[in-house]
């Protein structure tokens, strides 16, 4: 079993649509590196490991937030950010554990922000991953398949295969 | 109805909270089933849990079966909110005692569909 892109925009779309009332494309346009990223993940266990990962600029999280909570842009703290992006991604991650084989079970999410943060998986390669295009940004979504040996690096231009390296922490 | 709105992420309180406003409910909130369950030791009295699966310190599972054990509280009306799809895991806590589950995302129409099988009209 396997996930694909076209899962990852299924998902995606939909939970846009229904919990932001915002339609969204994907989009070829890459995710580019920019100081504010929120990184956020939900890693799944059992049957199928791996991890779902979210990476928003600041500006479409922050709207993403004002969305689910009904209130301005301006008002949203750090707190309503990652609160909102830590649902989003766990909502992603459990309709994409729906597509696995059974049993497999969902960790919380975290959230991280910051300069240049970097978010390793150790033993992951990115099994899929889509860009999509917001009115106020490019976000990407991407899966990890936790393999026996080496890890992914997930950084702001996007993600890609780090292969066998030096053990990095999971989130740094 | 007076809905008790149970789940760790402020954002998903903040929308079901919203959506039960605009359905004409009360409501209140726990970030947690230990939160919840608090609220309903304290005397807190509701027509219906609406409670997320996945959260921490008591998860959703962990809550219905100790509502379930509580006399005072066993009759309240549960229905899971969650992303969880897996039968194995739904059967678990249907078994436990929820009565219905709402699949994360929904929409309004959904939700006021669930809430509609539990108005005292409907019991």
């Amino acid at each position: 079993m396997t996930l694909s892109a076209d899962d990852i925009a299924i998902f995606a779309k939909e939970i846009w649509t229904l919990v932001l009332g915002q339609a969204i494309a994907t989009s070829d346009r890459p995710l580019l590196k920019e100081a504010g990223l929120i990184n956020s993940c939900v890693h799944i266990t059992g049957a199928w490991r791996g991890t779902v990962v979210l990476v928003l600029p600041r500006a479409v999280a922050e709207n993403a937030a004002a969305g689910m909570f009904a209130m301005d842009v301006a008002a949203m703290t750090q707190l309503h950010i990652h609160d909102a992006v830590g649902e989003l991604v766990n909502m992603i991650g459990g309709n994409l554990k729906s597509l696995l084989p059974p049993p497999c079970f969902l960790s919380l999410p975290s959230v991280t922000h910051g300069q240049d943060v970097e978010m390793n998986i150790i033993g992951g390669r990115c099994l899929a991953k889509m860009t999509f295009e917001t009115p106020n940004g490019v976000f990407l979504v991407a899966v990890m398949e936790h393999a026996a040996d080496g890890h992914t690096k997930v950084s702001g231009s996007g993600v890609r295969e780090w292969g066998q390296q030096a053990k990095l922490p999971v989130c740094s | 109805m007076k809905v008790l709105v149970v789940d760790d992420s402020r954002a998903m309180r903040s929308i079901l909270s919203n959506i039960l406003k605009q359905l004409g409910h009360q409501t209140d909130e726990a970030g947690n089933g230990q939160e919840a369950y608090e609220k309903l030791l304290a005397g807190g009295e509701f027509d219906l849990a609406l409670v997320d699966w996945n959260m921490p310190v008591m998860n959703g599972l962990e809550f219905v079966q100790k509502v379930r054990a509580a006399p005072a509280h066993a009759g309240m009306p549960i229905v899971m909110v969650t992303t969880e799809t897996e039968q194995s895991q739904m059967a678990m806590v249907m078994q436990a005692g929820a009565n219905q589950y709402v699949m994360k995302p929904f929409n309004k129409d959904t939700l006021a569909a669930k809430l509609e099988l539990f108005t005292p009209a409907a019991r």
